[in-house]
Order: structure tokens, then C-alpha cells, then sequence
């Protein structure tokens, strides 16, 4: 019950650090404009930006999922040898559902808030995002 | 105000004006903070709230009362290893009512009683139920003072020396058995022995932890003996004549205690005295450091929510290069600069904070009714703490955070920004 209300809780940030990702994605298509026209002019489908733009969050979030178990990993082995130095039994252990829980945790998110940032990229016309600016 | 001085209206309108031209990002980093703000107000209106929940079931029992309960020697009171085996059937037989006259002639000892649970299925022509049956002594509603009666009269101490079949209803069980009819007189049966009504407690109201109105007390002679077949107690419940010389009456307790079991090692104690403030003590001490440890995830999510500004405040300090530059060029100093971002960022955490404790407030206020609706005596008071602290996360996230931008953006140098692009 506890854990469950604690990891509601810590989940929290993760839709806000999600919410920031799609805000700098936006902010991201906006100022590419110009090369978005481009790829489409040579030939590039809708679903080729869609898939870019995705595949960039994507990899901001995995980047940063990674970076986060690894600091996890780290807090915890920490946690755990100041608990044993205060003579408590304590086993270091970092279970595995844990880790493909963070792993699948922010590929969901950077899927989640990268898709209206991509599908917005996806939507310019190569007419205009050439003459833009 | 030194806050509204000239400059600093100025910063203000420059960030109004940026704020309002880029609505999208603007929004997104507001919601951030929203939801960081949000959480910290209701997290700490929650901690509030099961705080006072506890202290009022803990009151319930009342404020002056002393409890002596049997415990395993060599663990801890609070210890798992003390809780684990009594729960897996280690039974500590030593608690007698021998101890609990000895308890009831001490000095600041105004009445006491000893006691058991036990359970039973009571029926009656065709209503059959289990029942708790709450074991204690004639004196229980002198210790106990929020055991009042509707009907009838508590058991008496020739009806408990003489294993009288008697028992005391509370309001839910008589409900339940008796519906609106009278029940004084009228008999249960419990063990295939039927017991007689005396008494109809008054409703204490839902009691949390368990419900107190669906008790059935019976005498303890009668459920040790006739229900349960044993002869010792769980517990002996105490009340002070005179509540601050608790910590003597402690003391007093446990040596008359040790002397009549004869332990000379307190390690060895089969026995633990809590007192009312004590068990409230360290209730709190747990919640207040478990409300601190949410506090600090929840602000997590404005520490994340902050980064999100600062990714922000960067793009635009790029963006607005050449504005920069032409607006050093113009006369602006670095500090007029630094001012015009700084505001920027607090323009949007202050105002992300302000959303953040409205619809905190909002929500503990829902959160409250639709308990009480429930019927549930739990609240999520809004404390003065949460909007101070709501308040200052935001600012001190917004400069934090808004600093850094700030300053790239102050450090320009016209002739550089105005050459770009």
C-alpha cells in the first residue's frame, strides 16, 4: 500500500520531466522548420518525420533511464553500506523487474510526450516550411 | 516598494511580454510546476490529516490512561520480533488479576481494569454473528470515560467474581440482534450458554482501527473461565488520578511489576507500560518523518519541473540573441538584462505556484468531503505551513533554475549579439 502511494508519488516526476521533454521537442520542430521542408522536398513521407522526431525523444529518454538506474544502482549500494555500517542486516540487491521497469518506464515516456511534438512535425507542408523565414 | 521600483516593473513587463509570445512553452513549463506545487500542498495536507487521525483515535482511550501489556522478555516493545511471536501463537501467561489489584492500590492509580479479547459466534433465535467479546473488569468505565451507557448499567464485581452470564452490548451488535426492540433483559447465546443483557453502550462513532460499537463486553472472570478456559489477562488498562506525575506512575508501575514476577533484569520484563502521551509520541515521530520523506520525493517533481524552465530559458536567451544585443546596444546594463530574464523565469514559477496551491486547496477540500461523505472522520486541514512552503519551492526554484539563463544571457556582448545572424 505504502510502496504502491510512494511510487505514485515518485512517478510524479516523471510526467513533469516528461512534460519538459515534449516542451523542448516542440521547441525543437519549431526551429526546424526549414530542414523538415527540406527532407519532404527530396522525398521524405510523413511517417519518415514522425519516426525521426520519435526516435530523438526516444533516445533523450533511454539515455536518461539508463543514466537514472545507474545512479539507482548506486544510491542503493550506498544505502546499503551505511545501513550495515550501523549494524543493521541488509542485503544490497537491485531486483531485475526494476530494472525493465525503468527501462520500459522511459521509452514509454519519450513515446508518450515525443508523439504531438513528431505528429506537429509531420503536419508541415514542404511548401511552406521552405518559404518560412 | 522596492519590488515595484522602476527597473523591476520594467523586467516585469519585458517577461509578461515574452511569456505571452510564446504561449505553448509557457504553458508546459507552468505545468510543471503546477503539478510539483500541487503535490507538495496536498502530500502535506494528507501527512496533517493522518496525524490528527491517529491523535483522535489514540484519545479515544483516553489522554491519562496507562496500559500494561504482556510482553515477550528480551524484545523490544515496538519490536518486530516481540509483535511476530505473539502473533505466531507465543502466549505470555503471566499477566494475572492478582497484578491487577496490586496495580489498582497504587498511589496515583485511580481505577483500573484488567482485560482480553476473544471471539465467539453469539446467536439469537435465527441472527447469528461473530462476535469480539471484550473481557474487563467492573471498574472499565471508570478508566475508560468515553464507555458511556444508553441502557442499563455496566456488570458489577459480584456479577465478575461470580462468573456471572452477563454482557454489556455496544450499539452495532444490539442493532444488529435486537434491531429497535428492547434488549435489557432479553438473553444471547454464546457457547451454547445464554448470557443476559444489562446493559446498551452508548455509540463511541466509527473508531478506525476497529470499530468499537461492535463490541460485546462480557466480564473477565466469565470470558477467561467460561469462554476462553484460561486464567490470565493481555492486558491491564490504568487511569492516573493525576496525569502529570506520569512519569513517576511509569516508573512505580514497572517496579511493582518486576517485584511481582519476581524480574530482577528489566531485559527480562514479560511486560511493557505505555502511556497515552507516550504511544502519541512516538505515532508522531513516525508520521512527522514519514511526511518529510514524501515531501521530499514530491519535491522531485519541481526539481524536474525546474530543469524544464532552465531548458527553456536557454532556447529563448538564443533566440533573443540579437534582441539582447540591441537592447545593450540601446543602453541597457548587464543587470538590466540579468533582471529582464530572472523575471521571466519567476514570472512562471510564481504564477505555476499560485495555480499549484489553489488547486491543492481545491483538491484537499474535495478529498475531505468526499470522505466525510463516506463517513470516515478523516480531514486534509489545509496548515499555514503548506502555502509557505508551496510558496517559497516556486521562488526558490524559479531563481535556481532562471540564474544561470539569466546570466548567459547578461554576459553577452552587444557588438557579438548584434553580429549574429
Amino acid at each position: 500500500m505504502l510502496k504502491y502511494f510512494l511510487i505514485t508519488i515518485a512517478s510524479l516526476s516523471l510526467l513533469v520531466g516528461g512534460i519538459g521533454i515534449m516542451n523542448s521537442m516542440l521547441i525543437a520542430v519549431s526551429q526546424r522548420i526549414r530542414e523538415i521542408g527540406l527532407r519532404k522536398a527530396v522525398g521524405a513521407r510523413s511517417r519518415d518525420i514522425v519516426r525521426q522526431f520519435l526516435i530523438e525523444s526516444v533516445f533523450v529518454t533511454l539515455i536518461g533511464g539508463i543514466l537514472g538506474m545507474l545512479c539507482g544502482a548506486l544510491l542503493t549500494y550506498v544505502a546499503s553500506i551505511i545501513i550495515r555500517a550501523l549494524g543493521y542486516e541488509w542485503q544490497f540487491f537491485v531486483p531485475l523487474a526494476s530494472l525493465l521497469l525503468g527501462f520500459s518506464v522511459s521509452v514509454s515516456i519519450g513515446i508518450l510526450f515525443g508523439l504531438y511534438p513528431a505528429f506537429k512535425a509531420a503536419r508541415v507542408s514542404a511548401m511552406e516550411a521552405l518559404r518560412y523565414e | 516598494m522596492l519590488v515595484f521600483s522602476a527597473k523591476n516593473r520594467r523586467a516585469l513587463w519585458f517577461a509578461f511580454k515574452s511569456a505571452r509570445s510564446h504561449l505553448g512553452r509557457t504553458g508546459l513549463s507552468l505545468l510543471g510546476v503546477v503539478i510539483g506545487v500541487l503535490s507538495v500542498v496536498v502530500v502535506m495536507a494528507l501527512g496533517d490529516g493522518v496525524k490528527d487521525f491517529v491523535s483522535g483515535q489514540v484519545d479515544t482511550f483516553g489522554a491519562d490512561v496507562i496500559q500494561i501489556e504482556v510482553k515477550v522478555p528480551s524484545t523490544g516493545k515496538y519490536s518486530t520480533a516481540n509483535a511476530g511471536s505473539q502473533a505466531q501463537g507465543v502466549r505470555i501467561t503471566t499477566l494475572t488479576l492478582d497484578d491487577e489489584e496490586a496495580i489498582e492500590k497504587l498511589p496515583n492509580i485511580e481505577a483500573a481494569y484488567g482485560g482480553s479479547l476473544g471471539a465467539a459466534r453469539a446467536t439469537l433465535g435465527s441472527t447469528g454473528k461473530q462476535v469480539l467479546l471484550f473481557g474487563t473488569g467492573p471498574d472499565a468505565p471508570k478508566v475508560d470515560l468515553n464507555l458511556r451507557l444508553e441502557q442499563g448499567r455496566f456488570f458489577t464485581r459480584e456479577e465478575d467474581e461470580g462468573q456471572a452470564r452477563v454482557v454489556v452490548l455496544g450499539s452495532e451488535t444490539k442493532e444488529t440482534f435486537f434491531g429497535d426492540r428492547e434488549a435489557i433483559g432479553e438473553s444471547i447465546t454464546l457457547k451454547g450458554e445464554k448470557y443476559r443483557v444489562v446493559g446498551i453502550l452508548a455509540s463511541r462513532g466509527t473508531a478506525g482501527f476497529f470499530n468499537l460499537d461492535a463490541v460485546t463486553y462480557v466480564p473477565i472472570q466469565t470470558l477467561q473461565k467460561k469462554i476462553l478456559g484460561v486464567d490470565y489477562l493481555q492486558f491491564v488498562s490504568a487511569r492516573m488520578a493525576d496525569a502529570d506525575q506520569e512519569t513517576r506512575t511509569v516508573l512505580d508501575l514497572e517496579s511493582l511489576m518486576r517485584r511481582e514476577h519476581d524480574i530482577d533484569d528489566p531485559a527480562k520484563d514479560d511486560f511493557s507500560v505505555t502511556s497515552t502521551r507516550e504511544a502519541k509520541e512516538t505515532i508522531n515521530t513516525v508520521l512527522g518523518g514519514l511526511t518529510i520523506l514524501l515531501i521530499a520525493l514530491t519535491s522531485i517533481s519541481l526539481v524536474v519541473g525546474g530543469v524544464g524552465i532552465m531548458n527553456v530559458m536557454y532556447v529563448s536567451v538564443t533566440e533573443r540573441t540579437s534582441e539582447i544585443g540591441l537592447r545593450k546596444a540601446l543602453g541597457a546594463t548587464s543587470s538590466d538584462i540579468l533582471r529582464q530574464f530572472l523575471a521571466e523565469a519567476l514570472l512562471v514559477t510564481l504564477a505555476g505556484g499560485i495555480l499549484g496551491i489553489l488547486l491543492g486547496v481545491g483538491l484537499s477540500f474535495v478529498a475531505t468531503l468526499i470522505i466525510g461523505h463516506f463517513g470516515y472522520p478523516f480531514t486534509l486541514p489545509l496548515s499555514p505551513a503548506s502555502l509557505l512552503v508551496g510558496a517559497l519551492f516556486s521562488i526558490v526554484v524559479g531563481v535556481a533554475f532562471g540564474l544561470a539563463p539569466a546570466a548567459r544571457a547578461a554576459r553577452l556582448s552587444p557588438m557579438e549579439a548584434l553580429r549574429r545572424e
